[in-house]
């Protein structure tokens, strides 16, 4: 049993796509929330002659026979894999195809390796990041997608919809093993959050830069002295959302203004963050052990008036005031713009809300024309609805013209565990709004304001092989050189003025192949674009 | 004897030190489990239960995963042991006997794999084209022998009184015979304590099954258990609940179901502790 | 009865007299060939750019690469002295640890109590080594943990633990011991049941008292089982295992925490170089087979039991 080991999750994306809308006399409820197109989403159409038009796009493809995939992906333990989960009967009810679902015994990376080794793929297969997809597609275990275009007459017209997003799934030699998802990002925006109740208890001013929250922390240490007013969890990770503060960033980042790839860490705007950072250290503004705060010791110290703003996903606005306000009803959790680091910097937060999970096709399917054809119903709006939604009448309804996600689910884990939907490898197009509805009137709120702070997304290149060694052998040292100091300058092992000799020790470790790495890589997709 | 010596009175505190070192992470996790989620969200749990339900541990036992794992461990524990005691106590015992031909040779053999392998993915390879896969064998045959097992019960058996053996030997026993009549009997604290070893390493064991099963229906409960426990641990995306209270169950559903997993084998030592006794070779020695 | 052979017995004739001891050996020999030896071929990845869906036969080799890349590591000498260090210190304190508590057992006269520490001492064998790691960072957290809430009220100064380099070996070993020494105890007391009362009975004649009888019975007695173990632990000195570090270490503690296992897992685990983990772990098997080796040897000289 050596060195065995990663921990990473699956997200499966299962790109379901339920043509809920169309036709069907049958269904409950009438079809008054999409105009049915002019053939009926009920296409009997047989094979299709290679290269000929195909279907329309907008219409769902249903086979004749029953067809059955097989598809491995995770089980989240929170809402473990159940068969007689709705999703799979709307998919089939539309797609006339039941999905064969083998869960992992282990974590899902683990058992995708054993499964590509043993040669025995299943036809469907999640993967947590495009990376992952790209390194088995080059290996030749994944179907390029690119081959069956034509069988996917929505991918195709979804692709002229969300050009950025169908740019990221392709691999460095082109090709695309993975299926790009759109709408679930949202789930991953992270903000900086208050507690805006404290804040007027106290008459404290929300800050706009970081002098300004130097005094709110220097303040609240003040009122409330066992408190760290800036607590968050993840340890130097969130230097990534605070250098977005500053205009940089905490690793490899690409400076549009100045068409280059740069490294983060060792920027003098970067600089300027740790400093601000030393010093919250040093008059206990942070907490001592912010590298070893855990998640459960982060939940303590918000929800016992100990920390007062943190960086966190969104969602947890809900997640705090929903179950704290039953015994102090004045709690309350609320979004902040986040400060701006340097005059001059806006005030924004990194583009975090992507997704980097997804579907692939294994090359070894014996059906790998249906499943193509299959995995085309996700990115139909019929798809999309029932993945997000469900079906009218059982998981939703229509209140004054909008759709409204029933209100026995308490929240998306519950909706999750019930009916499957959401969950890894039901869906690659999503409508954020289904999630949205069940969300208070205050985090729906907070989602609106947050969406003023988006910074452009970084590009995220796809890297060859040998690209990717480079990255990970050179990306290693100089990571663990970075995190050591940067810890050591926040803690004051490390006096600043030492901070030309760290920029040093981090070129030295080779720091401009990873430069030369994603320089290329970039290149690569810029030329495709033009 | 009511003289109670200085050093049986320092013995006591050092013990009972040791048990409230132990024994308090176990009340700390029963604790939370049985606690009510507020008080698990602000950390004030520390010894007794607040706010007190058995709701976890009724999402715990009505998980129809639990269950089906449940038989399936035990299953695969029983079979197990009772296969790797077999194979590995007659391998000891043939070990242990310094004129069997090859002994220094095969011992070398052993110890070697305990620095070499062939790693995860070959093992699997070579165990699937055995036609093994999702099989109680699959779970039971590649972990019949431990090397480190193997090699214990081989020095309990060179201590055994070459005089025993012997002894057999006259009687007309071949080297079977005296293992089966003298040997084993003469052995029950190492074949209690290295069963012992197979039935925990068994029960807990997961690695096989991630290696060997594909059909849900036969995990065993440490799959399960390692799924949840891990699930709290990731620090990323699509963990979050836009509001509920999912995630703040992750600490007691965590160690409700690990208790629920972990029960059964705690047990089986304290039945086990009557093969520990003192002087199983008196009067065996005679003449 | 035999009378003493003048000329080494034949290799057929040694081979017929121990038939029935190969034969019982059989089972084992098989297992450990199919299921130890054949997967060997193995180690032929950490010799190639292994490409997992093509298989070995289908890769491409590329020689002693990514063992050059693994020296070449400007960490490689750290890397291999936090690995050596952690596994010698909890070698060197954790080896004597279950045998003393077994000792102190042994003094126990009430049955019950002896049982009941026994049983409640092996506890946290079970616990997974998440659910520890979890319970180490909260009782050492500086803030709310148990630790330094008992030192402020000693009036000492909190200190952050986990974030400190020196202590992380200690933190490491302390939990270690912690978790094992119960468990680790049964196979001493199993020891012990082999040693002869009617020893004690003649000591206690003599006039030797508990401490006496120690020495000169109970630690004999348990010599063979005592050294074995320390031969096999030795040999694992440089198995220390990913997970724990991972899950305690931190960036304020890398130059200390960082191990081999740990490393292998961010280079070559997570982004699926299996050629530089395989190369890696031959390259520790190697040194670890060498440790082992001197073990036994020193074993041989000064004692009666070795390995091999």
């Amino acid at each position: 049993m050596r060195r065995i080991g990663s921990s990473l999750l699956v997200v499966l994306l299962m790109i379901t796509m339920l043509a809920a809308c169309t036709g069907g006399g049958g269904s409950s409820g009438n079809a008054g929330n999409n105009t049915p197109p002019a053939g009926n989403g009920n296409n009997p159409t047989a094979t299709q002659p290679g290269g000929a038009a195909g279907p329309a796009a907008g219409s769902v493809y249903r086979f004749e026979q029953p067809k059955q995939f097989t598809m491995l992906t995770e089980s989240h333990a929170s809402w473990p894999y159940d068969p007689e989960w709705l999703i799979w009967d709307l998919i089939e009810e539309q797609t006339n195809a039941t999905i064969d679902v083998e869960v992992p015994a282990g974590t899902l990376e683990e058992t995708l390796s054993l499964t590509i080794a043993g040669g025995n793929l299943p036809d469907i297969m999640l993967m947590m990041s495009y990376a992952a997809a790209n390194r088995y597609g080059s290996e030749g275990a994944l179907a390029n997608i690119l081959d069956y275009m034509d069988l996917m007459p929505n991918f195709q017209r979804w692709a002229e919809e969300y050009p950025s997003e169908f740019q990221m799934a392709l691999s460095a030699d082109g090709k695309m093993y993975i299926f790009p998802n759109e709408g679930f990002g949202e789930t991953n925006r992270m903000v900086w959050l208050y507690r805006d109740d404290i804040f007027a208890k106290h008459q404290l001013q929300v800050p706009a830069n970081y002098d300004e929250l130097y005094d709110v922390l220097k303040k609240l240490k003040a009122l409330y002295p066992d408190s760290y007013p800036l607590s968050f969890r993840g340890g130097l990770q969130r230097l990534d959302n605070m250098g977005a503060n500053f205009g940089t960033n905490n690793r490899m980042y690409y400076d549009f203004a100045a068409g280059a790839w740069l490294y983060g860490p060792i920027q003098p705007e970067f600089k300027k963050l740790i400093e601000y950072m030393h010093k919250f250290y040093e008059e206990g503004l942070i907490p001592p052990d912010f590298l070893t705060m855990d998640t459960k010791a982060w939940q303590d110290v918000m929800s016992t008036d100990r920390g007062f703003i943190t960086i966190d996903y969104i969602g947890r606005i809900d997640f705090f005031n929903i179950p704290l306000r039953e015994t102090n009803p004045e709690f309350n959790l609320a979004h902040m713009a986040p400060p701006s680091g340097l005059p001059g910097v806006p005030q924004q937060n990194p583009y975090t809300h992507f997704l980097q999970s997804g579907m692939t096709v294994a090359s070894t399917s014996n059906q790998l024309e249906d499943v193509m054809r299959f995995m085309d119903f996700f990115y139909t709006e019929e798809g999309r609805n029932i993945a997000s939604w469900g079906k009218e009448g059982v998981t939703y309804t229509i209140v004054d013209g909008k759709k409204q996600m029933n209100k026995d689910f308490v929240d998306i884990s519950d909706l999750r565990k019930k009916t499957g939907l959401a969950t890894n490898g039901t869906y690659t197009w999503i409508d954020y709004d289904a999630h949205l509805s069940l969300a208070s009137e205050e985090l729906k709120a907070a989602y609106e304001e947050a969406r003023k702070y988006d910074s452009q997304m970084q590009p995220m290149p796809a890297f060859t092989d040998a690209e990717l060694e480079i990255n990970t052998m050179v990306g290693d040292n100089i990571t663990k050189q970075m995190e050591q100091s940067i810890t050591n300058f926040i803690i004051g092992e490390l006096p600043l003025d030492q901070w030309d000799a760290y920029v040093q020790r981090i070129e030295g470790l080779g720091l401009q192949q990873l430069i030369d790495t994603h320089t290329a890589a970039y290149q690569r997709v810029l030329d495709a674009q033009n | 004897m009511r003289n109670i010596s200085i050093f049986q009175t320092v013995n006591t505190l050092i013990l009972l030190c040791v048990v409230v070192a132990t024994l308090y992470p176990f009340l700390y996790m029963i604790a939370v489990s049985l606690s009510g989620n507020l008080y698990v969200l602000r950390g004030e749990v520390w010894l007794w239960p607040k706010g007190f339900n058995l709701a976890m541990y009724e999402l715990v036992l009505n998980d129809p995963r639990i269950s089906t794992a449940y038989l399936n461990t035990i299953i695969y524990t029983v079979v197990g042991t009772a296969v790797a005691l077999t194979v590995t106590s007659i391998g000891a015992y043939s070990l242990s006997k310094r004129e069997m031909v090859g002994n220094q040779f095969f011992t070398l053999l052993i110890v070697f794999t305990m620095f070499f392998s062939g790693g995860m993915i070959p093992t699997f390879l070579v165990v699937r084209s055995l036609g093994f896969m999702d099989t109680l064998w699959a779970m039971v045959v590649p972990g019949a022998v431990s090397t480190w097992n193997l090699i214990i019960m081989r020095t309990f058996f060179r201590g055994i009184p070459a005089e025993l053996e012997e002894s057999g030997r006259i009687d007309g026993l071949n080297d079977f015979g005296i293992f089966l009549r003298i040997v084993l009997p003469l052995s029950k604290a190492v074949l209690a304590t290295i069963g012992l070893f197979y039935a925990v390493g068994i029960w807990n064991n997961f690695y096989q099954a991630l290696l060997y099963l594909r059909d849900s229906d036969r995990f065993p409960l440490q799959v399960v258990l390692r799924n949840i426990v891990l699930a709290g641990q990731i620090n990323n995306s699509n963990v979050t609940s836009i509001g509920g209270d999912n995630l703040i169950i992750e600490e007691s559903l965590k160690f409700a179901t690990i208790m629920v997993s972990t029960l059964p084998i705690l047990l089986v030592y304290p039945f086990l502790q009557k093969y520990f006794v003192k002087g199983v070779m008196i009067g065996s020695v005679k003449g | 009865m035999h009378p003493s052979k003048p000329l080494r017995p034949s290799f057929l004739y040694r081979v017929k007299k121990s038939k029935v001891l190969l034969l019982m050996f059989l089972p084992c020999l098989l297992y450990y060939l199919i299921f130890k030896y054949a997967p060997m071929f193995g180690v032929a990845i950490s010799f190639q750019d292994y490409n997992l869906f093509k298989g070995i036969w289908e890769s491409k080799w590329v020689g002693f690469k990514y063992y050059q890349l693994f020296f070449e590591n400007p960490d490689f000498f750290i890397l291999i002295r936090n690995t050596f260090l952690l596994g010698f210190y909890n070698l060197v304190f954790g080896f004597p640890a279950p045998i003393i508590l077994a000792l102190l057992l042994n003094e126990v006269t009430r049955n019950v109590f002896k049982r009941f520490v026994q049983t409640v001492s092996y506890l946290p064998h079970f616990i997974s080594t998440v659910v520890v790691a979890g319970m180490v960072t909260m009782f050492l957290s500086p803030s709310s943990g148990i630790v330094n809430q008992l030192m402020k009220w000693i009036g000492l100064e909190p200190i952050n633990f986990l974030m400190n380099p020196s202590y992380f070996r200690t933190i490491y070993v302390a939990s270690d011991i912690w978790q094992h020494v119960g468990w680790e105890t049964i196979i001493y007391l199993a020891a012990l049941t082999s040693i002869d009362p009617q020893l004690y009975e003649a000591a206690k004649m003599d006039g030797a008292n508990r401490w006496q009888q120690t020495l000169s019975i109970t630690l004999p007695g348990m010599a063979p089982t005592i050294i074995i173990l320390l031969i096999l632990n030795v040999g694992r000195v440089l198995e220390v295992g990913f997970e724990k570090v991972f899950l305690l270490y931190n960036p304020a503690t890398y130059e200390t925490a960082d191990v081999i296992g740990t490393y292998v897992y961010r280079t070559g685990i997570i982004s699926g170089n299996y050629s530089y983990a395989t190369a890696i772990d031959l390259f520790m098997g190697i040194i670890s087979l060498v440790l082992i080796y001197g073990a036994n040897l020193v074993s041989r000289k000064i004692s009666e039991t070795s390995l091999w």
